[in-house]
């Protein structure tokens, strides 16, 4: 997987949110959401990208797909450089990157039927098709995503919120995209429903060869579901590396405390629980140096000094951590 | 154990648009023991959250109200008291800890203040005496600097440290028993750690049961003795922690396990449960899990089925799986 032919290259992205102040709403700061992240995605593989809410995973999403302009940095999806893109190359790049949101109650219009829907991309990128082509290709998603040919005309609130996750992903893939990014596409569902999506994610990458970055706050659906993980924490990714290895040997501070939080729904597995103190600290005034360094339990003096913000290392093959101290721990 | 509360046959409805009134809670029986933990688990909609607020006589009047059943605490029927009794009982000897910590808050009353009414209310003290309890119940929640954040208000803490102030509250008087309704969904799972850690000890320390409602499974895994599985408003499966997590015997329970994700084991394709939740008004005649259920009989799709015994004393399954061969 790792020696596959790199999809989309990020380096360095910065996308930095002003903070107005006072009456003539002079800028007095920046929400430092994503501040200097750098990463790869191969052609064919799923990328999931962990961290709680707040550290900016879905801000570097979008930042990507430019649904947010970013500050600074670079984006290259499949050799072209995103951010220099003109508005209609922009379009013509965004036919092949989709992306299919978290809240499928907001994310579709309660005025349009599932059909016109699921159409309307077409219509933007591919305007002048004949309506029977149309149809046909709606007819052909529907059934990709397992809904019935009569969801056609039904309008959004008629059905649950797996389905509509289901027609959000056919939405998105109507286009015959590349690359799809799923923003947290499971959080809003219930665990019954949510194994039904996950499953037809997994279907489609393979029958597709399409390419994800899947985003979510919950560790084990992203073990689930990914080749590679990234960590984020506080707008940086301080871990990252396949998923095996990540969950076999997490090497950050920061991963080993996520991992040992999340509940094992079995009563006999002991949690060694390495318990963390204190919140995430604002973004718009990230500690100084190792931004973890506040809530870490093995932080040095060095950590906290302001020329020592690490740098992701390839600690072991593939595996690359961002913590001066992960070496000896 | 002495019984401290017990739910028998409560069924619970609510008033329609049309006219008409459907069950939320049909049927319900449960206890509760002295200094033990209750989870009650199941997906949206299955009737967790009414069962509590039916518990508690929180049902607004006008939206629904408890159609049939009996509520047991302490050896009185809740059911029988008048609203001024229920207020009198409420916040002192049951207290409730809210899923939204950003909502159960009063964005305009400091902390102190919220903090301070029940325990004026309840304990009858003086100001001084309120302010001194609050102080030390932040403390025990493990707030920093508690005098100080007596004067703030509730959008200068984060999501954490308000759930901190709802435990808080609840604790204040020393409850016999809370009632915790997804009191970590809204957090951020080193958080949820916390909070969770937080909860576990603190009703050791001061012996109170807990109901615990989720709806994820981990989490009843580390922090309950006894385990309730709702869905479509009965309770399908019951009993201890070991029993119904080692031995799941309703189908929907084993399907609920083998569909979540493991963080300790490796998994391909996750195990699925076709189709979805029948909605409150379309229950089906027989089981309500029967037409997602891959081990239907023709039985369940005709006639509802009892609670019985699974695999041993106090496991109860309500599936014909489980009735005896002569019935």
């Amino acid at each position: 997987m790792m020696q596959g032919e790199v999809l989309l290259d990020v380096k360095e992205l910065r996308t930095w949110f002003p903070i107005m102040r006072g009456v003539i709403r002079r800028k007095t700061g920046d929400i430092k959401a994503v501040d200097g992240v750098s990463l790869q995605i191969f052609k064919g593989e799923t990328f999931g990208l962990v961290g709680e809410s707040g550290c900016g995973k879905s801000t570097l999403g979008r930042s990507i797909l430019r649904l947010i302009e970013p500050t600074g940095g670079e984006v290259r999806f499949d050799g072209r450089d995103v951010r220099a893109c003109s508005s209609s190359e922009l379009r013509a790049l965004r036919k092949r990157m989709q992306i299919v949101f978290q809240d499928p109650y907001a994310s579709l219009n309660p005025r349009m039927t599932v059909r016109d829907i699921i159409r309307e991309p077409l219509h933007i990128h591919e305007p002048g098709i004949p309506q029977e082509e149309l149809d046909r290709r709606v007819c052909e998603v529907l059934e990709l995503v397992g809904l019935e040919q009569d969801a056609a005309l039904k309008y959004p609130h008629e059905f649950s919120g797996g389905q509509r996750q289901r027609i959000s992903i056919a939405r998105a893939l109507i286009l015959n995209p590349d690359f799809i990014f799923f923003d947290e596409p499971v959080s809003a569902l219930d665990v019954s429903v949510r194994s039904q999506v996950l499953n037809l994610i997994q279907e489609l990458q393979k029958s597709r060869n399409l390419t994800y970055l899947f985003i979510s706050h919950d560790l084990s659906v992203v073990k689930h579901i990914s080749d590679r993980v990234g960590v984020m924490y506080l707008g940086e990714l301080v871990e990252v590396a396949p998923k095996r290895t990540l969950f076999q040997n997490p090497l950050h501070p920061y991963t080993q405390a996520l991992m040992s939080a999340i509940p094992i729904p079995d009563p006999r597995v002991q949690i060694n629980r390495v318990v963390l103190g204190g919140d995430v600290p604002s973004p718009a005034d990230p500690p100084a140096g190792c931004r973890f360094h506040v809530r870490c339990p093995y932080a040095t003096e060095a950590c906290g000094s302001a020329d020592a913000r690490p740098k992701l290392v390839e600690l072991e093959q593939d595996h690359f951590v961002a913590c001066i101290r992960a070496g000896s721990l | 154990m002495p019984k401290l509360l017990e739910v028998k046959n409560l069924h619970t409805g609510f008033y329609t648009k049309d006219g008409g009134f459907v069950h939320a809670v049909n049927g319900v029986d449960f206890t509760v023991e002295q200094g033990e933990t209750l989870g009650i688990v199941g997906e949206s909609g299955c009737g967790k959250s009414v069962t509590s607020l039916s518990v508690m006589q929180l049902i607004p009047p006008r939206a629904g109200r408890i159609t049939e059943g009996e509520i047991w605490f302490q050896g009185e029927n809740l059911l029988q008291k008048s609203e001024k009794e229920m207020c009198a009982l409420r916040g002192a000897r049951i207290s409730m800890i809210f899923q939204e910590p950003m909502t159960s808050l009063n964005p305009s009353f400091t902390i102190g203040f919220q903090l301070m009414e029940p325990i004026r209310l309840h304990q009858h003290c003086s100001r001084a005496q309120a302010r001194q309890t609050a102080v030390e119940m932040l403390r025990l929640v493990g707030i920093p600097l508690p005098e100080q954040r007596l004067r703030e208000y509730p959008h200068q803490l984060s999501g954490g440290m308000r759930q901190r102030v709802m435990i808080a509250i609840a604790l204040s008087s020393h409850p016999d028993l809370l009632i915790a309704d997804e009191p970590t969904t809204a957090l951020d799972v080193t958080i949820q750690a916390q909070i969770l850690e937080l909860m576990k000890e603190t009703s050791r320390r001061l012996n109170t049961a807990t109901i615990l409602i989720t709806h994820d499974m981990g989490v009843v895994a580390g922090m309950c003795d006894r385990i309730a599985v709702m869905y479509a408003g009965r309770i399908v499966e019951y009993g201890g922690l070991y029993e119904v997590f080692e031995h799941p015997c309703h189908p929907y329970t084993q399907g609920l396990l083998a569909s979540i994700p493991r963080l300790d084991r490796e998994n391909e394709t996750l195990h699925m449960i076709p189709g979805m939740v029948p909605g409150l008004g379309h229950m089906p005649a027989g089981c309500e899990f029967c037409p997602r259920c891959s081990r239907a009989l023709p039985i369940c799709r005709a006639e509802k089925p009892g609670v019985y015994q699974a695999t041993g004393q106090g496991h109860t399954a309500r599936c014909w799986l489980y009735a005896p061969k002569e019935v």
